[in-house]
Order: C-alpha cells, then structure tokens, then sequence
C-alpha cells in the first residue's frame, strides 16, 4: 500500500477514535409495573441504545453508578442541517442503585416529528469532554 | 377541590332491569377507586370527574362500582346513599359538597401537582398486597368453570349496538372504549397482558373501536389460556391502539386513527422485559410469534394490513413486509365486519383467565 495512502487512512481514523463506540455505558430503560401474587410491582428494564420512534422507544437514559461524579449526557438530533441538542445531568436512581440516570431528560418531550427520518445521537460527556459518542440511531415516524 | 357526590337512580323506559341500576357519579374532581371498602385498601384506579360507575353492592358507606371493567370500592358520604338498588321516581339532586369529603374516609383529594399525583398513585400502587386476594394473572387456585357474566364484554356489546350508548363505567371518546388497564402506570392490560410505552394519562393510546376491543379481548384471553399462561417472554405486550382526542396520535401514527389497529411485540425467548425487540435479534422467538400472527388472524385480522417484517412469516404468507418500523412489531386490525362481529358474539370471557373483566 502506498505511503500516502496509509497517512491518509490514519488521518480519517483520528474522528472515528475521538468517537469511540459507547460500548454499552449508556444505556436506555424502560420503568413498568406488573401484578405478582396480587401485588403490583415495580420493575425497570435496561437495554443498548435503540432507534426512535413514537411508539417503540424508551423512557430515559442511564449510565453506571461507577461513571465519575459530574458526568453528563448529551442527546442530539439531526436531519439534514436541522440539529437539536439537550443535555441532561444524571442523578441517583432509586430503582437500579448501581446506575445513575437522566432524571430530567423526557425522549417523548425531547423527540420531536420534525426530525422523523433522521437520527440522534447520544454522548458521554466525562470532564467536560466526549468520552464517547453511541449513534446515529434511526428517528422514524413509527407508523 | 370542590366535590359534589350525586347519586343517580337510573331509569330506562325500555328495560325494567336498568330502572333498578344505581348508579354514582363524580364532578369537580376525581374518584379513587379502592381494592377493599376502606380507605386503607389500595388504589386500583381513579375514576375522572364526570365519571358515571354502576354500583354493583353497598358495604356501609362504601359502594362497589365498576369503572373500565374493573370492579372497585368507592367511599360515599353522601347523606342519601344508595342501599339495595332500587328504581327512584327522579335523580337526586346534588347533595354533598367538599366539607363531606374533607374526613378521612373522603375519596376524592385535591388534586395535586402532576409529579405528586404519580408518586401519590405509585406509593399507593406498591402497597398492594395479599388484601387485595388471590393474583388476579394467574391463580393459584386449580381452575373453577367460567363465570358467566362479565360486565365489561356486556357493555362492550351495547356499544357494538349503538356506539353512542353512554355505558356507565367505562371511558369513551370518538366513538372508540378505553381498554381496562390498571397500575400507576398504565402498563397492566387485562388477561395477563402488557401495554407498552404508555401515554398520560394513562389509557389515552389505548383506545378501540368496540369490535376491534372485543376482538382484541378474545385474543388476550385465547393467547393467556391455551398459549402462555405464565409470565413470560410471550406475554402478549401490546403498544398504541388509537388516542382519545387526537384522531391523527401526535401526527406521527395515521394508520392508529379509528381505533381499529393495534402494535403488538414479537414474542420473546426467556422471560419477560419491557423493551423493544427485532425480529433479528437472539431472543427473537419466531415460533411463539408466528403462533400469535395465526391467532390474529383466526380472529378476523384484516390480512391486507397484518404488517410485520420477519422474512419467513412474511414468506409463509402469514403477514406483509411494510415500512423498517414494523421489524419491532405486529400491526393488525380488526375491522368491523361479519367475522370480527362472529368473533365476539361467540366470545365468553372466563373470569378466572381474565378476572379483572368480570
């Protein structure tokens, strides 16, 4: 393989490495109730990033109780040239006390028809930094 | 918040049976609805201003009632409480103000912020223990013969009548019937079934055309007595149906406009979870999930709409490929026609499978 050819592999490689795969630190939950013996409880479910949409998704956001202190999210959308970004900090979860979660981030609030066909994506925000990025997920309409 | 108590002595000229109805209704705020006839017994469901719910037995100052086709206790301080119901000559007047709800036994409460309703309902739901009698999901109890009568099938064949019907006890809008669900959160449908990724409040995307209600209940009640008993990865996990005042669902759901459509999850390998699955994932459980595309469709699934995206149930001709969104779930509908109205003219709801539709 050419010199150059390499150098130029490695440049374009330098974004991708800054935005390294989240490998599972953010996590999206789905909090619910079932009836057990007469009884109803609470229950939450975790689960990797998926695609968007009105009627499939998820209820929030949540990383492991181990992330550093101050650790934040940042949620952007975009289609097209059109971006939208919230960023949320994360607090402690009484349901699942080994993570912590977007306690005032709402994707049915967040999310919105305008972007339907784009995508999102969700960063890892450590020291001020992206410690890495987990996206772009899908935004559909959901029909 | 001001509470007025009215208790209504229906009359219907056409059936001496409805004269002898009572019936309890609530305006300026709105009804908890209790598992046991006191005001320790846990909340089951809140009733919303306006509500009219049949009162089925009296226990001192408490009436059972029926809202959504769940049977609950409600507290009436009204000073000309309903005994055994009987026919009066004219409705009772407005009788009770916010100072006879002001006591402890008082069902309705001022009404909170929004974050406070949800945690009130939530601690209250959490609490519901053993009092309230054996699970209503799956008995433990061997099986006893079907119960006859279920209220909520009997309403829901008035509506199919005449949708205009008002039916005490249960909430409709457009034309289309909330589907019961109970919990603080929307998520516990009847015959063991789930509902996902609810709307507030809770019941708005939950709501069908009567027949597509009825169908959907025979569905429910078939999957949970003959197909998936227990709790599990095929629990049958159902998503929107239609909104109650927004025919086009936040402008993002056109094919959910009449109620006569519904999402429902593939079935899942291993136990239950509430999050989303494709087809193409490992816990993808294709035989559990073809099973209950059949019984849709024994249902009177209307096929040219039966969507789901899994190339070997779209290639045994069981169900259409339709947009990348219906990788994550079955859309059927169930229109009104001879075969759904069959359906549900043949269908009896057995109580022990289904008890909250008595």
């Amino acid at each position: 393989m050419p010199r150059i050819t390499l150098i130029a592999l490695l440049l374009l490689s330098v974004p991708a490495m800054a935005k390294e795969n989240c490998g599972g630190r953010i996590q999206a939950f789905n909090e619910y109730e079932e009836m057990q013996n007469g009884k109803i409880i609470e229950k939450v479910s975790l689960f990797d990033l998926p695609n968007w949409s009105p009627n499939e998704g998820f209820q929030g956001l949540a990383v492991r109780a181990t992330e550093k202190p101050g650790t934040k999210l940042e949620v952007e959308m975009q289609k097209a040239k059109k971006k939208q970004k919230a960023s949320a900090a994360l607090s402690a979860w009484a349901v699942r006390k080994d993570f912590q979660y977007a306690e005032k981030f709402n994707p049915k609030e967040f999310f919105s028809e305008k972007f339907s066909g784009g995508t999102f994506v969700v960063r890892l925000i450590v020291d001020g930094k992206v410690a890495c990025e987990s996206g772009p997920h899908k935004i559909s309409s959901g029909d | 918040m001001k509470l007025i108590l009215i208790l209504l002595f229906a009359l219907s000229p056409a059936l001496a049976e409805a004269a002898k109805k009572t019936f309890v209704t609530a305006s300026g705020a709105k009804f908890n609805l209790r598992a046991q006839p006191s005001i320790s017994g846990s909340v089951v469901a809140t009733a919303p201003s306006g509500s009219s719910l049949e009162v089925l037995e009296r226990n001192g100052d408490w009436l059972k009632v029926e809202f959504n086709g769940v049977q609950a206790w409600v507290s009436s301080k009204n000073p000309n409480p309903a005994s055994a119901p009987q026919p009066a000559p004219a409705p009772a007047a407005p009788s009770s103000s916010s100072a006879d709800c002001a006591g402890a036994n008082c069902n309705v409460e001022k009404k909170p912020a929004p974050n406070e309703a949800v945690d009130q309902i939530s601690k209250i739901s959490r609490d519901l223990s053993s009092k309230t009698g054996p699970d209503p999901v799956a008995p433990e109890k061997p099986a006893t013969p079907p119960a006859a009568a279920s209220t909520w099938l009997d309403n829901l064949r008035k509506l199919m009548k005449n949708p205009k019907t008002k039916v005490a006890g249960l909430s409709t809008s457009r034309g289309l019937v909330q589907m019961p669900l109970l919990g603080s959160r929307g998520n516990i449908g009847a015959c063991g079934s789930h509902h996902y990724n609810p709307d507030k409040p809770i019941g708005v995307d939950a709501y069908a055309n009567p027949v597509t209600a009825c169908v959907l209940t025979s569905v429910m009640q078939e999957w949970k007595k003959n197909v998936c008993p227990e709790r599990s990865g095929c629990t049958l996990a159902w998503g929107d149906i239609s909104h109650k005042t927004d025919p086009a669902f936040h402008g993002s759901h056109q094919t959910h406009t009449k109620g006569l459509c519904v999402d429902i999850r593939p079935m899942r390998k291993g136990g239950f979870e509430d999050k989303p699955l494709y087809y193409n994932y490992s816990d993808y459980d294709r035989n559990m999930t073809t099973k209950l595309v059949k019984l849709l469709r024994a249902n009177g699934a209307d096929t040219s709409r039966l969507y789901f995206n899994d190339p070997k149930v779209t290639k045994a001709g069981l169900s259409r490929r339709s947009t990348p969104e219906h990788a994550n779930h079955v859309h059927v509908c169930f229109n009104d026609n001879a075969k759904t109205r069959a359906v549900c003219n043949n269908l009896k709801v057995d109580t022990n499978v289904c008890p909250e539709l008595r």
